[in-house]
């Protein structure tokens, strides 16, 4: 039996912060702008305070057993015959998640930057490092994560910073042209995506080490990490305009390119491309994780690290399979996937929230008629 | 053919390193789990390299809740 590992509050505040943005900045500007054009940033700002109750929600039903990740506690609330069923739904969802999520690095990666590597490679290399993530732990990833957030913040700060002269306010003019129901309709994928997915992060909060102030650094990590993709799309609406924001795929590599510092600070696109690379990864690593990790204690099995090998053999396989193109995911599979986040990070939480409830009652009433 | 090879070879180098540990302390559930994964994942991994055309398993999610969709947003009346 291994010793638990321990994470602290703040480890895991970054990582929440990290995982929230992951792979949003390169395909949520193009998924909210082809839904509300000009307006996508109304809804992507209204639709934070949708997402902060979802993660209020998520936080609640971790209180229930606060030393149970979500597949123990599905089978402890559920009992073991819908619980099973209800934790192969999930090991799916995660798996699933594994795998776009490293395949869209791989998409951006192939397609922009290193235009003559084969897509496999690529994805074997970044699946390679999600293996080697696994295995050292979850301890040595929230380190990781930590140490490199101040570069992380540095250069997204930089680079809206050096966007900001080349602003033009007549792009997201008129304002409410179309009225509110497409503001309404880009809300949904604009919430569901980056906050309903974050259901993982019930898989890593039972090793943190509580302190009185972790829900509310949760909810300021969320906050903040919706704040920035706002403002991402924001910027892209301003700087490049609702147009090329809807038909460009990689709307962020497009950004990068506008940089230009006194004829001086041009195509910094490699090192930008750093930070999504970055974010997406350590989604990566937590899906990859709450992965392995769900299977092992489906199984009740004591040892991860035999497991984690072909678990990235599958993950490896199935990026490939996924998905035939990018426009897949950036258009057909937007509602479909946007509602699978819900019922993953809103609807079967609440689902176990109830069940819950109604046991305890239940127990109560008994205890109370055998006195 | 060459690729299937090498990754059949790869499979069976993980399996060698994993598998005595699991056998000598008697986990057979484990060993069973292990070989199912990893023998999916070898498959997998094959139809990737020799870049088959398969269909998605996300289509799964489309059918199952495109009717959804459909209904709530007939419903809003968007």
């Amino acid at each position: 039996m291994l010793k638990k590992a321990r994470i602290s509050v703040r480890q895991v505040t970054v990582l929440m912060f990290l995982s929230l943005i992951g792979d949003m900045l390169l395909i949520y500007p193009t998924i909210i702008t082809h839904i509300a054009h000009q307006d996508a940033w109304i809804s992507s700002i209204l639709s934070i305070p949708l997402g902060l109750i979802i993660i209020y929600v998520l936080l609640r039903v971790h209180e229930l057993y606060p030393s149970l990740t979500l597949i123990e506690a599905i089978n402890k609330i559920l009992g073991p015959v819908f619980g099973s069923i209800v934790s192969c739904w999930y090991l799916f969802y995660f798996f699933m998640g594994t795998a776009l999520n490293a395949r869209e690095v791989g998409d951006y990666l192939t397609t922009q930057i290193f235009a003559d590597t084969p897509l496999r490679v690529l994805l074997a290399m970044e699946v390679s490092l999600l293996v080697l993530a696994a295995l050292v732990g979850i301890e040595a990833f929230s380190r990781v994560s930590e140490i490199l957030l101040p570069v992380y913040v540095f250069i997204f700060c930089g680079l809206i910073l050096a966007l900001l002269p080349q602003i033009q306010l007549s792009n997201v003019r008129p304002v409410l042209e179309n009225g509110l129901a497409p503001v309404a309709k880009g809300m949904v994928p604009g919430a569901g995506m980056p906050f309903a997915g974050m259901s993982i992060m019930l898989m890593v909060f039972p090793f943190v080490n509580k302190k009185a102030h972790f829900k509310k650094d949760i909810l300021l990590a969320s906050l903040i990490g919706g704040v920035l993709i706002s403002l991402f799309l924001l910027l892209s609406l301003l700087v490049i305009g609702p147009f090329v924001t809807n038909y460009s795929p990689y709307i962020s590599s497009g950004l990068t390119t506008k940089i230009n510092e006194l004829n001086y600070i041009t195509r910094v696109e490699s090192l930008v491309s750093l930070i999504w690379a970055l974010a997406a990864y350590f989604k990566g690593v937590v899906f990859f994780y709450a992965f392995t990790f769900g299977i092992t204690q489906l199984f009740r099995i004591s040892n991860v690290r035999p497991f984690v090998i072909p678990a990235g053999a599958l993950v490896f396989g199935m990026t490939i399979l996924i998905t035939p193109n990018v426009f897949y995911y950036i258009r057909t599979l937007v509602y479909p996937m946007a509602a699978w986040n819900y019922t993953n990070g809103l609807i079967i939480p609440l689902i176990l929230w109830v069940v819950y409830l109604c046991k305890q009652k239940w127990k109560h009433r008994q205890n109370i008629s055998k006195n | 053919m060459l690729i299937t090879t090498v990754i059949i070879c790869i499979a069976l180098a993980i399996a060698a390193k994993d598998l005595p540990g699991l056998y000598r302390k008697h986990r057979f559930k484990d060993i069973f789990v292990y070989i199912i994964m990893l023998g999916l994942g070898t498959w997998l991994s094959i139809l990737a390299a020799k870049l088959e055309v398969t269909p998605s398993p996300l289509v799964l999610i489309e059918i199952i809740y495109n009717p959804v969709n459909a209904f709530v947003s007939h419903i809003l009346g968007f």
